[in-house]
């Protein structure tokens, strides 16, 4: 969502739109390669790092079995992003070079998040990339070129949207009224705390506290941006709600996952936890991936992006309609009219792709044979989920290397309070709802 | 707060106008087969008083910097400049009413920001 004018741009040039036709057109051209029996190519590309722990030989030996795959995987989403990148607008010479850096430094970081010694210091790649970033990030002043190439919402759409692919349509259709009920019970009464603690005990603006609840409760920075456009919330505003949402955002990434281990919580609700808990999609992923099992990554999915990010519309719309008429003292008869259109305005596109191709592979593995179904699962549900990861990884080295505590919007005391008081709500009502009240649904998500 | 915050956010205020209003309280010279002199001629006053007041308001948008497109019966007037509810409020003091115009405001992540 990067941009000053998104929603103004001609479709084509939206990242969006950018993540949808990469991802979609890498689950399109897998299935089509699966059934005209040339994977090789994918297969090959779809590189993943082998475990090891002292003998770097098991590493060494797994490349050279496969170098050619990491020169493809390079070469098909350098080709990609940039063409992408281009009719974007982005600068092209400088995105290539940072995306190049970029990939070499997920290799090594990818490499090291396999090492058998770091995995027990619950250092997984996530994690682990998110530190070597924000370790860089904070310390060095990185070159303009390299910044190109740093793309955190180009990268986790088009991993979002290829989760889609693993997450059966099924497992949505049952699963998402849960998420959306759970979602709505903790976005609600997260907002509503922040909102009044930010008006009634320290008397801050409406249309601040709007964005603050919203950042606190809805999806982030995400939400932030999109409440505050709809309730024309000043720019001071909208920068201080970000730089609440990113501090608490990182924060959470390290001990959401910490947490759910320490209370030896399943795979399934401490998924569901983050994805009711992180503020964030990215920041989120992190979190979920950071718990080494699918299970999480597929919960996170559904609260986050089924439960939360849908909705951000429909919240967009009632606040729009509340800032015109209650906040300004005035009638719905005689106020400024609000557009029911602010719903598919404010509407993440990116989620459309996440359907299309959750609905799409359903669809196919229903109509094949069980034999058959099950090597498409193994060969090309595989790579998909391997290059998911690829995306992933670019996503949290992305969030480190852009997260500049010294660039954050400088913040009172009133709002970071006010917020606290918020995650202070959201998590132990986001752990009780997916462990206890909801856990048995979380629990059957394989 | 003011100069002291570094903005995280880009942002472009949109104030949509509608040179057209509708309904047309005048219109029914347009649904009847029998034509009505006295309903066009108020059909004529109607727009007329209409179009001057949007004209007004873009004149006063345009001192704000404000660049104008039209696009399916809307004009739109847009600064990545004035911030919306100041726009709204300079448009009030001058004398017009909320409904006369609609504002829609899109923030967009500066670069770098998650």
């Amino acid at each position: 969502m990067a941009g000053a004018t998104q929603s103004t741009l001609p479709w084509y040039q939206r990242e969006d739109t950018w993540a949808i036709i990469i991802a979609l057109g890498l689950v399109l051209g897998i299935s089509a390669a699966f059934f005209g029996g040339v994977m090789g190519l994918f297969k090959s590309m779809a590189v993943s790092i082998p475990g090891w722990s002292n003998d770097v030989s098991k590493v060494t030996a797994g490349f050279s079995k496969n170098i050619s795959g990491l020169f493809i995987l390079f070469g098909f989403f350098l080709m990609a992003f940039s063409i992408g990148a281009r009719v974007m607008g982005y600068n092209v010479k400088h995105f290539i070079a940072g995306f190049t850096v970029l990939y070499i430094v997920s290799v090594f970081i990818s490499i090291l998040g396999s090492n058998q010694f770091i995995k027990e210091w619950q250092l997984e790649t996530p994690l682990l990339a998110l530190m070597v970033g924000l370790l860089i990030g904070n310390t060095v002043t990185l070159p303009r070129w390299f910044q190109a190439g740093l793309r955190t919402e180009y990268y986790v759409k088009t991993g979002i949207v290829l989760m889609g692919a693993t997450l059966p349509f099924t497992i949505i259709m049952q699963a998402g009224p849960f998420a959306i009920l759970q979602a709505t019970i903790v976005s609600v009464i997260t907002f509503a705390v922040i909102y009044f603690a930010a008006t009634r005990l320290f008397g801050l603006d409406e249309r601040f506290a709007a964005c603050l609840g919203a950042g606190g409760s809805i999806c982030g920075v995400s939400a932030a941006i999109a409440i505050g456009g709809a309730c024309r919330a000043k720019k001071e505003y909208v920068s201080v709600a970000i730089s609440m949402v990113i501090v608490w955002a990182v924060v959470m990434i390290f001990i959401l996952p910490l947490w759910a281990k320490q209370l030896a919580m399943d795979a399934g609700p401490a998924g569901a936890w983050i994805g009711t808990s992180e503020f964030a999609d990215a920041a989120g992923f992190a979190a979920a991936e950071a718990m080494g099992d699918e299970r999480s990554v597929k919960t996170f999915t559904l609260m986050k992006v089924v439960g939360r990010d849908m909705f951000v519309g429909v919240w967009a719309l009632v606040v729009a309609f509340l800032s015109v008429t209650a906040w300004e003292n005035k009638s719905s008869a005689t106020s400024e009219r609000i557009d029911k259109g602010e719903i598919w305005r404010r509407f993440p596109k990116f989620i459309i792709g996440f359907f299309i191709t959750s609905i799409f592979i359903t669809v196919l593995i229903a109509m094949m044979e069980p034999k058959t179904a099950s090597a498409f699962s193994k060969d090309a549900l595989g790579s998909i989920k391997t290059l998911r990861g690829w995306t992933f990884t670019w996503t949290f080295l992305s969030i480190g290397f852009t997260t500049r505590f010294r660039e954050l919007t400088s913040f009172g005391w009133k709002p970071l309070v006010a917020f606290t008081i918020g995650v202070l709500i959201n998590v132990p009502l986001g752990y009780w709802l997916s462990n206890v009240v909801f856990v048995d649904y979380w629990l059957n998500i394989k | 707060m003011g100069e002291l915050h570094k903005s995280m956010v880009d942002h472009l205020t949109r104030i949509i106008l509608k040179p057209v209003e509708e309904p047309l309280r005048c219109q029914q010279f347009l649904m009847n087969d029998m034509a009505d002199a006295q309903a066009v001629r108020c059909f004529g006053l109607q727009l007329q008083r209409r179009t001057k007041r949007v004209a007004l308001m873009m004149e006063l948008l345009l001192t704000k910097g404000f660049v104008f497109s039209f696009q399916k019966g809307y004009i739109f007037a847009d600064s990545p400049v004035m911030e919306a509810q100041e726009a709204k409020e300079y448009l009030l003091e001058n004398g017009f009413f909320d409904q006369e115009f609609q504002i829609f405001l899109e923030y967009g992540r500066k670069w770098g920001v998650m």
